[in-house]
């Protein structure tokens, strides 16, 4: 986990922090995006933790991990961050200070979706699954779905009555576990679909979680308590949506 | 997250105050006070619930790794006792409990008070009124008026949809989904597009062969699938053979001629909704409307017995809706259902309401089948609902005393206050030793009558706030 940074000196409440992601396919993209906004992020050393816009001064730059991302927010560790709108909406608490100001960015767009082993014929919908979730029930086996997302999963299969099963929560790549034998289907992220495709796995018609894509997320209370702060986030906001309309 | 308890000391006391009661109303009835676990394995749960209570659970994984949650309900503790042996006893037995309860809405506590009952191996239409009658009176008994109760019954409507030819699968579908026939075209907009994706109404695309797989034997048409596919079926099954997918993608195709049968029973779902009202006006609709679609009268026989049995208990004033479209947690219930509605109750959790659940106790673990019947009252909701002069205190409450002393006395004050608490009063010690102003104020804030001021020497004088 990383360190709280919550007890900064005197002048950090004038310092607008943003926390990007460090690592994966959304960490280049996410600078490229940036430096397209005119915004470019100096990186003093390729593994230091921090950075500076060069365009405007008195932002700081925060590496995290992409999972930590949303969780840094909220706590009000940083003041705004860019992250999938999957990884903000799992780790997401009801009422709490972090929010999404702009869902959609433009880059890092995929769908978490939930695949089934192809060769479930009979499975197209999530009332197949719905069914077969009673089924395994009544025959005294655990539906296993194999995840890294577990909140929204849960609360997906739930609200389409999918009520039995057991969640394996995995770090690691997911699309394999139904081969492997420790799962019985998955909810993943996918792009094209080929990687499903190519673990003999199939989109259930119905079963798209959610619809991702970059996401500036910010934290309302730590904005509303500094005009310099919310004036540099007014900034950076002017500059995405300058780029937006290109 | 709605977590803390936001309710007044007042309404505290209230809901304690009508606990008790009710309490002593139930176990006039026979009922006896059971307490069940305030954390359980989330399976328990999750074998009768429907989604919508499962996504509302608070669930967590304890420190050994088990998934298990905050009791959302008290039937299904109820039932797992039974079933493990813990309630003992001949057959009927009746339970009381009341306590905690969990589940998550937005805008509310996530914790509320419940108070309820089940009856256990009574199957007869006698169980389902006592039931009925003593949920009803347990609010009139407390003052309580105004509420109407809401009848359906899960066994008879199923029964009628059965007799317009729809599968077992097809019925339970359309019973989860009345509620939104409720709402007009756009809710069956909604009904018809989630039944064709459940496979209930013929998409076209596979007619043909759904045709050809009725008119063929079960056994050759396993064959011949598994010549089109079975070969086809690579990499994962999961933990299913190629054998039970196939039988389902069968079963699901023949499932596919439901459609015709489907749009006659959303009519009839439409009707129900329509016909609800007075017992009797509504009970000869049904009559008109079985006949309408060559539904035997017999099928409302449960409902006729159960209105012959409750009419054994005094309802006059309590306004009775007969409604088959009324849906409760349907994963469970078997026979009648009921709610409690009172217009003053517009948002919010209801104020209660029950049912038949013959199925469960099998389901959760059970070595025979066992009728039962129970309903839970939403304690906080049955308080908005109590007249204004609603008299809080069930005894006469006796005096309030505090006991004040120098320090130096103490042992003495402990002594008097003891020996007024052995007389029955409430007597409270002054930690602090207060001057007799400062003793005085405190006492009237506390609404306290009387201060006994006890001396060194045992001697001690009264005041009279």
């Amino acid at each position: 986990m990383a360190k709280s940074m919550s007890n900064l000196s005197s002048s950090a409440s004038e310092i607008l922090r943003l926390v990007i992601p460090s690592d994966g396919a959304m960490y280049q993209e996410t600078l490229d995006f940036l430096a397209e906004c005119g915004m470019h992020v100096r990186r003093p050393s390729a593994r230091g933790y921090t950075g500076k816009l060069t365009s405007i001064s008195s932002v700081e730059i925060v590496f995290q991990r992409t999972a930590d991302i949303s969780s840094r927010v909220e706590a009000g560790d940083a003041d705004i961050g860019i992250v999938g709108y999957d990884r903000f909406a799992e780790s997401r608490i009801d009422d709490s200070d972090a929010a999404v100001v702009i869902p959609n960015l433009g880059f890092g767009k995929c769908a978490l979706v939930v695949a089934v082993p192809e060769s479930w014929v009979d499975v197209e919908s999530m009332s197949d699954l719905a069914d077969l979730a009673v089924i395994f029930q009544e025959t005294n086996r655990e539906l296993r779905v194999a995840t890294k997302y577990p909140s929204l999963t849960r609360k997906f299969l739930y609200r389409h009555d999918v009520n039995y099963f057991l969640l394996s929560v995995l770090s690691g790549t997911v699309e394999p576990a139904p081969s492997m034998g420790y799962a019985d289907f998955i909810v993943d992220l996918t792009a094209s679909g080929q990687t499903l495709r190519e673990n003999h796995l199939k989109q259930v018609a119905d079963g798209t979680v959610v619809q991702s894509e970059g996401a500036l997320i910010a934290n309302r209370r730590l904005l509303s308590q500094s005009d310099k702060k919310t004036e540099l986030f007014q900034e950076i906001i002017k500059r995405i949506e300058a780029q937006r309309l290109v | 997250m709605n977590l803390l308890p936001n309710s007044s000391q007042q309404q505290q006391r209230l809901v304690s105050d009508i606990n008790i009661r009710l309490r002593k109303f139930f176990e006039r009835r026979g009922y006896e006070l059971f307490s069940t676990s305030m954390l359980e394995r989330t399976d328990l749960y999750l074998k009768k619930s429907g989604g919508e209570l499962a996504s509302r659970m608070y669930s967590f994984t304890d420190p050994s790794g088990a998934e298990v949650s905050m009791r959302p309900e008290f039937t299904s503790s109820v039932v797992k006792n039974y079933v493990s042996g813990l309630l003992k006893g001949p057959l009927p037995q009746r339970w009381t409990y009341s306590g905690s309860v969990f589940r998550y809405e937005p805008g509310f506590s996530g914790e509320f008070q419940q108070i309820g009952a089940e009856l256990l191996g009574a199957g007869s239409s006698d169980a389902d009124a006592e039931i009925v009658a003593m949920a009803s009176q347990s609010l009139s008994t407390i003052g309580i008026r105004g509420h109407k109760i809401r009848i359906g019954h899960m066994g008879v409507v199923s029964e009628m949809l059965e007799c317009l030819g729809l599968s077992k699968r097809a019925g339970v579908f359309l019973l989860r989904n009345i509620p939104q026939l409720r709402t007009g075209e756009a809710g069956l907009a909604q009904i018809r597009e989630s039944a064709s994706r459940f496979g209930l109404l013929s998409s076209g695309n596979n007619s043909d062969l759904a045709r050809i797989t009725r008119e063929m034997p079960q056994q050759d048409v396993m064959q011949m699938i598994k010549g089109f596919i079975g070969d086809g079926m690579h990499g994962a099954l999961g933990q299913r053979t190629s054998e039970e997918i196939i039988s389902r993608y069968l079963e699901k195709l023949r499932e596919e001629g439901q459609a015709e049968f489907f749009d006659i029973a959303i009519e009839l779902c439409k009707e129900l909704i329509a016909l609800a009202g007075p017992p009797l006006v509504a009970r000869k609709k049904l009559t008109k409307l079985a006949k309408a679609y060559s539904i035997p009268e017999n099928v409302f026989d449960p409902i006729d017995s159960f209105f012959d049995s409750l009419g054994h208990y005094d309802m006059k004033n309590v306004p009775l809706i007969l409604d088959l479209a009324s849906a409760r947690g349907i994963a469970y219930y078997t026979g009648i259902i009921f709610d409690i509605e009172n217009p003053r109750i517009k948002i919010g959790r209801s104020i209660g309401g029950g049912g038949r659940y013959d199925g469960l106790i099998e389901a959760l673990g059970g070595k025979k089948s066992l009728p039962a019947m129970g309903f839970a009252l939403n304690l906080e909701q049955v308080a908005n609902l109590l007249p204004k002069d609603y008299d809080l205190d069930l005894e006469e409450t006796p005096a309030k005393i505090l006991v004040t002393a120098q320090e130096t006395a103490m042992s003495e004050a402990v002594a008097t206050a003891e020996r007024l608490r052995a007389q029955g009063f409430f007597a409270e010690i002054d930690l602090e030793c207060k001057d007799d102003a400062s003793a005085a104020k405190y006492a009237k804030q506390r609404d306290i009558q009387t201060i006994m001021r006890v001396g060194q020497d045992g001697q001690v004088n009264e005041q009279f706030i």
